[in-house]
C-alpha cells in the first residue's frame, strides 16, 4: 500500500565520488517492483527528493544517490537515525518473460534502478547484457556486484572516448530488447540507434512525486503524462524527446 | 454537526480543511494514501473551457519557505471533467467540491461556471482570477477591480451556486479589489493565490522554471497571507477562505482567528500527503486547550 513510512537508517556511506549508498529499514516491509521510487523528506528542505530503488532485499531498501545540489548534500551530512519516505511510487519496469533476453543500458547514477531490474530478471532466468557508462573509471558503480551476477557486462567511460551508445553499436546489441536509464541525451541517442522494443526510466524535478501537482507532467505521444505517476518508466514508443529539450 | 464544522454560504463542511486547487488533482492521487472523504471539501485542479497542456518542464522549484510552481493550468477542459472525471470521482468521494474555474475572457469564465453550476458534486464555484503562470488570462483579471467585477457579474448570472473569488497578492490594492468583488455579488473570497517569484540556477545563472517565473507558496508565505486576511476581514461582509502556507493545526487556528471561515491547504498536501488527516486529528485537542467548543467560533477572534 502506498503510504508514508518512517525508516531506520542501517547504513549511509560514500561509495564512489559524490555518490552515496543508503540502506533504509521501514517500519514494515514495502513491496517494490524494479523501477519504482521513493520520495524522501530531507530534514530542512521543503520538497521531498525522489530516489530510485537500487534493490530491496529482506525488507531493506537500498538507495544510491548522487550529490546534485544542496538537498542531496544535506542528506549526505544528515546525522539522524530515521528518515521519512513515501513509497512505493511510480509504475516500474515491465519485467521480461522467463528466459527472454534483456539489455540494460545505464548512464551514471541512472544505473541504480537497473540493478534491481537485473536481479528480478535473473530470477526469471533471463539472459542479461549490461552496458554501463560513467564519466571516468573512478566513478564506476556496481562493478563488483555485476561481476557476481550472471550478466555479460560492458563498462565504458567518457574519459576513454567511449559511451553507452558507441558500445551498443560496436558490439551489435541494437536489436536486443532494452531497459535504459541515464541522462536524457544518452536516452535520446539510444532511441535513435536501437531497433528493439525498449523502456526508458525518466527523471525530472518533481513537486509531490505521487501525481497530484502536475509538476512533472510532460507531453508524450499519447498526451500529457506525469513522470512520477504515469512513469517514471515509459515505453520507447511513448516518449517525445523534444519535450525534454 | 461536529465541533469542527463550518458553513460557507449555506454549504456545511464537517471540517474546515480544503485542499487547495492544483495540490489535490481531482482527488484520485491522495486516495492512494487515505480516504479522501476525510477532507471538508477540496478545490479541483484549475479548469478552463478548453483543454490546456500547461507549461514545459521544469515546472517546480524550491526555496527555504516552500516551493514555486509554474504548471500553467494544465487541465483536460470542463467538458472532460464533467463527462469523465466527476462520475469516477463520485464513486470514491461523496462530498462536494469547489469547482476552480479559470479563463482568458469573461465569456469563458461564464461558460465554464455555467457548466459546473449544473453539477450535483459542485458545492461552490471558485473563480481563479489569480493564476500567475499563464499569459493573457488568469492573474490579469485579478489585478484590475473593474475587470474582476465583470467576471463575477457574468458568472452570477449563469449559476445559482455560491461564487467565491480567489484573489492574487499581486493586486496593488487588495482591499478595493475585495470590496469591489463583494459589491459585484461575490458570495465569498479566497485569500490568496500564490505570490509571483522566481529562482535562478546556481550553475547557469538562468531561471530554473521554464516559464521564468512561478507562484511562490508554502509556510514562507503564511505571515504574508495572514496579514491580508487580518486587513480585509473587518472590511467585508462575505466569508473568507484563507489560503497560504498553512501546514499545521495551529496555523489553521491562527488563520481562522484572523478572519478565515475555512482554510485551504496547498503545498503541505504535496510534501506530506497525509497532512490534512494529521491536522484534523489535532484540531479538537487544540480547541480543548483553548476552551473553545466549536471551531467556527474562532473565526475573527482577533477582533473580539
Amino acid at each position: 500500500m502506498t503510504g508514508e513510512y518512517t525508516c531506520v537508517i542501517r547504513k549511509h556511506e560514500l561509495t564512489a565520488p559524490d555518490t552515496y549508498t543508503l540502506l533504509l529499514e521501514p517500519e514494515q516491509e514495502i513491496p517494490f517492483r524494479p523501477g519504482q521510487f521513493i520520495d524522501l523528506a530531507v530534514p530542512g528542505f521543503s520538497l521531498r527528493r525522489p530516489l530510485s530503488v537500487t534493490d530491496c532485499e529482506g525488507g531493506t531498501i537500498r538507495l544510491t544517490y548522487q550529490l546534485t545540489g544542496p538537498g542531496t548534500r544535506a542528506l549526505s551530512e544528515y546525522s539522524g537515525e530515521t528518515l521519512n519516505i513515501l513509497a512505493p511510487l511510480g509504475n516500474g519496469f515491465l519485467l521480461p518473460e522467463r528466459g527472454e533476453k534483456l539489455l540494460l543500458l545505464g548512464g551514471g547514477i541512472g544505473t541504480a534502478p537497473l540493478i534491481f531490474l537485473a536481479r528480478e530478471a535473473l530470477k526469471r532466468g533471463c539472459q542479461l547484457t549490461a552496458v554501463f557508462g560513467f564519466r571516468s573509471p573512478d566513478r564506476t558503480l556496481f562493478q563488483k556486484e555485476l561481476a557476481g551476477l550472471d550478466i555479460k557486462t560492458f563498462l565504458c567511460y567518457d574519459s576513454e572516448g567511449e559511451n553507452v551508445v558507441s558500445v551498443l553499436k560496436k558490439e551489435g546489441l541494437a536489436g536486443i530488447p532494452f531497459a535504459a536509464c541515464g541522462p536524457i541525451a544518452m536516452l535520446w541517442a539510444v532511441d535513435e540507434v536501437t531497433q528493439a522494443p525498449g523502456q526508458f526510466s525518466l527523471e525530472c524535478r518533481m513537486g509531490c512525486g505521487f501525481g497530484a501537482c502536475m509538476g512533472c507532467s510532460v507531453k508524450m505521444r499519447s498526451g500529457m503524462r506525469r513522470i512520477c505517476k504515469d512513469g517514471p518508466v515509459f515505453d520507447r514508443k511513448e516518449v517525445l524527446w523534444e519535450s525534454f529539450r | 454537526m461536529g465541533e469542527l464544522s463550518v458553513t460557507l454560504s449555506g454549504l456545511t463542511l464537517d471540517n474546515p480543511l480544503i485542499p487547495a486547487s492544483g495540490t489535490f488533482g481531482y482527488g484520485f492521487d491522495h486516495a492512494d494514501f487515505f480516504d479522501v472523504n476525510e477532507v471538508g471539501s477540496f478545490s479541483i485542479k484549475g479548469t478552463t473551457l478548453h483543454p490546456r497542456s500547461g507549461n514545459p518542464l521544469p515546472r517546480i522549484a524550491e526555496y527555504g519557505g516552500g516551493m514555486l510552481n509554474a504548471v500553467g493550468l494544465e487541465n483536460p477542459g470542463v467538458h472532460a471533467v464533467i463527462r469523465d472525471i466527476f462520475p469516477a470521482l463520485s464513486k470514491v468521494y461523496h462530498k462536494k467540491v469547489l469547482a476552480n474555474v479559470s479563463g482568458f475572457s469573461v465569456e469563458e469564465y461564464a461558460k465554464c461556471a455555467a457548466l459546473f453550476g449544473r453539477e450535483e458534486i459542485v458545492g461552490l464555484i471558485e473563480l481563479n482570477i489569480s493564476c500567475p503562470n499563464v499569459h493573457g488570462g488568469g492573474m490579469s483579471f485579478g489585478t484590475d477591480p473593474k475587470t474582476a467585477a465583470s467576471v463575477v457579474e457574468a458568472v452570477k448570472k449563469v449559476t445559482k451556486k455560491p461564487v467565491y473569488v480567489k484573489c492574487t497578492p499581486q493586486c496593488p490594492d487588495l482591499l478595493t479589489m475585495c470590496r469591489t468583488l463583494e459589491a459585484a455579488g461575490a458570495d465569498g473570497l479566497v485569500l490568496l493565490n500564490t505570490f509571483l517569484g522566481m529562482r535562478l540556477d546556481f550553475k547557469s545563472g538562468k531561471p530554473i522554471l521554464a516559464n521564468g517565473t512561478g507562484g511562490v507558496s508554502g509556510p514562507g508565505v503564511f505571515p504574508l497571507v495572514l496579514q491580508r486576511i487580518y486587513e480585509i476581514y473587518p472590511k467585508v461582509n462575505i466569508p473568507i477562505i484563507g489560503c497560504g502556507g498553512v501546514s499545521s493545526a495551529r496555523d489553521v487556528i491562527e488563520m481562522m482567528s484572523a478572519g478565515a471561515a475555512a482554510v485551504e491547504i496547498g503545498t503541505q498536501n504535496l510534501t506530506d500527503p497525509l497532512s490534512i488527516i494529521k491536522i484534523k486529528h489535532e484540531l479538537p485537542l487544540l480547541l480543548r486547550e483553548l476552551g473553545i467548543k466549536e471551531l467556527k467560533n474562532i473565526t475573527g477572534r482577533a477582533f473580539r
